[in-house]
């Protein structure tokens, strides 16, 4: 490897539909820290670069400038819409090596110039996949699912790596990942051959990046950067996957995000509809996720097709045949508490059950029972915890 | 449409033992299996028994399977021991009754069926396809269908386009759905069954070696009674496996009805005796509960690293308490205590004393003395072991496996007959095959009491006071215990028979009351070291695997009679509860026992649906 073979920290930015997705931010903020420090330590002039792929996107540019970005390369062609992996693949892989925008990103070395020096992708499932096709293309490693990156020099001596023979890889990626193996960390290395009987490149050093790790640095509106349009050559070879209709499969329901799930159960019987909302209020007034028992996923009541097609969903079950919780305060509200269900919050820190029957086996089963119905109680409830809010925030 | 020879409903122990009967007759069979796999349905006390009757014949495993089966099968261990424990409170009294384990016996392995079945399941379907036959598991039959003119049998299941076959062994289980719609025989009474529960215990293999005091290859099987049976009729087992036990209670479903009792109280009762959980204990690794104020990633990057490490921990002394980990013993001393310093040192883990509990599993059992068919067939169909009622039950002798594969070999030779004369009418099938079982000296045992038995018992029970047992046994004790009266008393009492006798050995007296006063009075104290943490029913059903069918395959027929009310309690799993006065279900959890289905419109789930065991 020479000088200005490999420069600057591609990241792959990702949408979905009209909203950028966080991790790409993420990601623009960790590229962000890595190169100032990169900069000040080897004295350099490298460049955090947005790669921004698809249809009418222009005005995210200013968006990625002031969240980290100095350049941001975006391709904006109808065909580019939605996520096709062979396309996107194909375009990416054309920025990659591509020497004039290489050239207009800085012009030393510019002739040189063959790849990005790092590249990073969102470790999720568009990201996994594209990380993993791109990086055939470009003929380098890839480290996935990533929660660390770090710079630095290293000495190393290796049979197959060095011949033998101590090196120093300098400007190093360590790339860490929780292990396989339950010890701390794995890091992971993309070093180029250096042994003379089998010399080879290693660049880009890529991987893909958990989201939710790392923060996204603050918005800054007078930031600067630049912008380069990129036009790529499309061949109809790789348009042959065709999006006919799409459809989001993707669940609404993230019990791990919150700290509090309120769920209801059977015991909404007497007027569902009015019930339903009602524990909505509560759950808007305690940020919590909404969950519900085995027989409510059933429909056995009738309600606004709205209201059945938000809450009574498999995909709220919580118990053997759903979901297992280990929120800090569970509300059960008109559960009778059966085996299957109580199996699924075994692990709430701190549970507690409104129902009219003190004799139900929930009351076994939580830390404070309130007898009473839901109908009396959740509106008192909701009263106090705003009383308290205004308290605590006044 | 497909036709086969002959179909077998029901891949347990007997139904391929009737495959691989089959295929040494060279004739084609099937067997349809609901699970998804051979064994995922299974469970049983677990000791498998091969006997050699002193009149009479009976099929043993080994005849089935060959030599091969005392070579390869995964048995646990060879049962060398047989020990009856009455209990009361800390005291126990300890009576050796290996005798009568050894009685008319060639051995006796401790099993787990999951394991067992599947190699069955191997070597059957070895055979088997030689005559193109073999096993088709995930498929639940729904009806069976004559058709009287051309003389066919047609077969139609929820999964596989309607098939006819000649014949049919009917290996579907004590709640033998086939003998439901045939009508061949009404559901079993309480009164003609026992409900059993039982827990598999993990602990390595060298420390089972150690203290039960055996070698690798034998085990013992512990029996219990008195106060550990809260008052019902029946008792506790404590199994010694390679690596695990198997601790559980089987009660006469009569006297659980009377007496309402849970069934995981049933077994936790006997875990937290002194003496069980002495037996169980074993060093266990506490998690910390995790910070929950740390960062998301940081918490699940924690849960993932203890989950590991304890893994890789229990894999780790498994192998060093292991004949295997014995070669290179000392690096893995090395290795484990490294993990274990590493969960201590980094993530908080304490190591303390407790139990580790693998699988909770319960099944219905028949009591042949009580409930055995007098004609096992209908039509073409032939019923073998549980389906048909054919368990023994007398004393602590528990045997329904052995059962099951001398009918299965009964009813693939009376196939096998038919299959060559192509006459299978009533007279030259079934009832060919009635006689072949009234011959089996295991359905003597359901009708008859054995005085050589009987005996053992008495040789046993010589050093209890006279007093306890002839305060409650007086007149039969004394003719029972001198050898001319005890021929003539036997005589008698078959002549009576089992039904009028059956109340007064069968009692409190004998079970409970009894047992509790000889442990009070000669019974050793005996000290627990450790409170066992015991899980909730809750827990237990969360640990085992299900394949949830969204249709349920119970119906509640009268939600408010006094039977389905106890089932509140008596369900396993806890699957029924009270709402307005009203029994409501819910089926997921359920374990598939049948102890529900007396008042219920009871089926097995659909193909590949419901519990799957581990063990069994």
């Amino acid at each position: 490897m020479t000088e200005g073979e490999y420069s600057h920290v591609y990241v792959i930015m990702e949408l979905e539909g009209v909203r950028l997705v966080p991790v790409s931010l993420e990601m623009l903020g960790e590229a962000r820290r890595l190169i100032n420090n990169f900069n000040k330590k080897y004295e350099a002039d490298e460049k955090v670069v947005a790669v921004l792929l698809g249809h009418n996107v222009k005005d995210f540019i200013k968006i990625l400038i002031e969240y980290g970005a100095d350049y941001v390369i975006y391709v904006d062609h109808p065909e580019l819409k939605y996520v096709r992996n062979i396309i996107y693949t194909k375009v990416i892989s054309q920025i990659a090596q591509d020497k004039e925008i290489a050239a207009k990103i800085s012009a030393d070395h510019s002739e040189k110039f063959k790849k990005p020096r790092y590249m990073f992708f969102a470790a999720d499932s568009i990201g996994r996949h594209l990380s993993s096709t791109v990086l055939v293309e470009l003929e380098s490693g890839l480290a996935s699912d990533i929660n660390k990156l770090e710079v630095s020099d290293i000495n190393l001596t290796h049979q197959h790596k060095t011949g033998g023979k101590p090196e120093v890889y300098q400007k190093t990626l360590e790339m860490y990942r929780p292990d396989f193996s339950g010890f701390l960390w794995t890091t992971i290395l993309c070093l180029d051959n250096r042994n003379p009987s089998n010399k080879r490149d290693y660049h880009p050093q890529s991987c893909s990046i958990i989201p939710g790790v790392f923060e996204p640095i603050k918005p800054d509106i007078n930031r600067k950067g630049k912008i380069i349009e990129f036009t790529p050559k499309i061949d109809e070879q790789d348009l042959k996957v065709k999006i006919l209709s799409r459809k989001a499969i993707q669940s609404e329901v993230n019990f791990d995000s919150k700290k509090t799930i309120v769920s209801f159960g059977r015991g909404i019987k007497d007027a569902p509809e009015q019930n339903i909302k009602l524990i909505e209020g509560l759950a808007k007034q305690l940020d919590a996720e909404i969950g519900v028992s085995l027989p409510i996923s059933k429909k056995p009541f009738l309600v606004s097709e709205n209201l059945a097609s938000t809450y009574m969903i498999p995909d709220r079950v919580i118990g053997t045949s759903g979901r297992k919780i280990s929120s800090m305060l569970y509300v059960a509200v008109g559960i009778s508490g059966a085996m299957q269900h109580v199996a699924g919050m075994k692990e709430a820190e701190f549970v507690v059950a409104i129902n009219p029957d003190e004799n139900s086996l929930i009351k076994d089963e939580c830390d404070i029972f309130i007898k009473g119905r839901m109908e009396d109680i959740i509106p008192k409830l909701i009263e106090e915890l705003k009383t308290q809010s205004t308290l605590v925030q006044a | 449409m497909e036709k086969y020879d002959v179909a077998i409903i029901g891949g347990g122990s007997a139904g391929l033992a009737a495959l691989k009967q089959l295929s040494n007759h060279g004739k084609q069979a099937v067997v349809l299996e609901s699970g998804s796999k051979i064994g995922s349905k299974n469970i049983s006390g677990g000791i498998l028994y091969s006997k050699k009757p002193k009149k009479g014949h009976v099929h043993n495993v080994e005849d089935v399977y060959g030599d091969i089966f005392l070579r390869e099968a995964p048995l646990e261990r060879k049962i060398t021991k047989y020990i009856l424990h009455a209990t009361s409170q800390d005291k126990v009294f300890t009576m050796d009754l290996t005798a009568a384990h050894e009685y008319e016996s060639n051995f006796g392995y401790s099993v787990l069926m999951n394991k067992l079945n599947s190699w069955f399941a191997e070597q059957a379907t070895e055979s088997a396809q030689k005559y193109g036959g073999g096993i088709i598991p995930g498929v639940h039959v729904t009806s069976i269908e004559w058709n009287e003119q051309n003389n066919s049998t047609i077969i139609k299941t929820n999964e596989l386009e309607e098939f006819e076959v000649k014949a049919i062994i009917a290996a579907d289980g004590v709640n033998s759905e086939i003998a439901q719609i045939t009508g061949a025989r009404s559901k079993f009474t309480p009164e003609q069954s026992y409900q059993g529960v039982k827990v598999v215990v993990k602990i390595p293999e060298e420390i089972i070696n150690k203290r039960f005091n055996v070698h690798s290859s034998e085990g013992i099987a512990h029996l219990f009674s008195g106060d550990i049976t809260l008052n019902h009729i029946g008792g506790g087992f404590l199994y010694t496996n390679k690596d695990t036990l198997s601790v559980g209670a089987v009660y006469h479903f009569d006297s659980l009805l009377a007496n309402p009792t849970e069934p995981s109280d049933l077994v936790n009762v006997m875990l937290k005796n002194p003496m069980i959980s002495e037996f169980i204990k074993d060093e266990v690794p506490l998690r910390r509960k995790i910070d929950k104020s740390l960062p998301p990633e940081e918490q699940l990057r924690i849960r993932f690293a203890i989950t590991k490490l304890i893994k890789t921990w229990y894999e780790l002394r498994e192998t060093y308490y292991s004949e295997r980990g014995k070669n290179n013993s000392a690096e893995i001393r090395e290795n484990l205590s490294s993990v274990s310093q590493q969960l201590t040192d980094k993530y908080g883990v304490k190591f303390v004393t407790d139990y580790v509990e693998a699988e909770y599993g319960a099944k219905l059992i028949p009591d042949g003395k009580r409930c055995r068919m007098t004609k096992p067939y209908y039509k073409n169909i032939l019923f073998v072991g549980d389906a048909a009622g054919r368990g023994i039950f007398i004393g602590p002798r528990i045997e329904g496996l052995n059962v099951g594969i001398d009918d299965a070999v009964r009813a693939a030779d009376a196939i096998a007959r038919a299959l060559d004369n192509n006459n299978f009418s009533p007279s030259y099938l079934g009832e060919y095959y009635t006689s072949s079982v009234e011959e089996s000296p295991y359905t003597r045992d359901m009708k008859q009491i054995d005085k050589d038995y009987l005996k053992i018992f008495l040789d046993a029970a010589k050093g209890v006071p006279k007093d306890i047992l002839s305060a409650r046994y007086g007149t039969i004790m004394k003719l029972m215990s001198s050898g001319s009266f005890r021929t003539v008393a036997v005589k008698f009492a078959n002549i009576l028979g089992y039904e009028r006798l059956l109340p007064m050995v069968e009692s409190e007296e004998t079970y409970v009351k009894v047992p509790i006063e000889l442990a009070e009075r000669l019974g050793e104290k005996i000290i627990k070291t450790y409170e066992p943490t015991i899980p909730s029913t809750a827990d237990r059903v969360a640990k085992l695997s299900f394949n949830d069918d969204s249709n349920p395959h119970i119906k509640v027929l009268n939600p408010t009679s006094e039977f389905m009310k106890k089932l509140i309690t008596l369900c396993p799993t806890k699957c029924y509860s009270l709402e307005n006065n009203q029994v409501m279900l819910q089926h997921e959890g359920c374990i598939e026992c049948g102890t529900c289905s007396l008042e219920t419109d009871w089926n097995h789930p659909r193909g590949e649906k419901g519990v799957v065991y581990k063990y069994g």
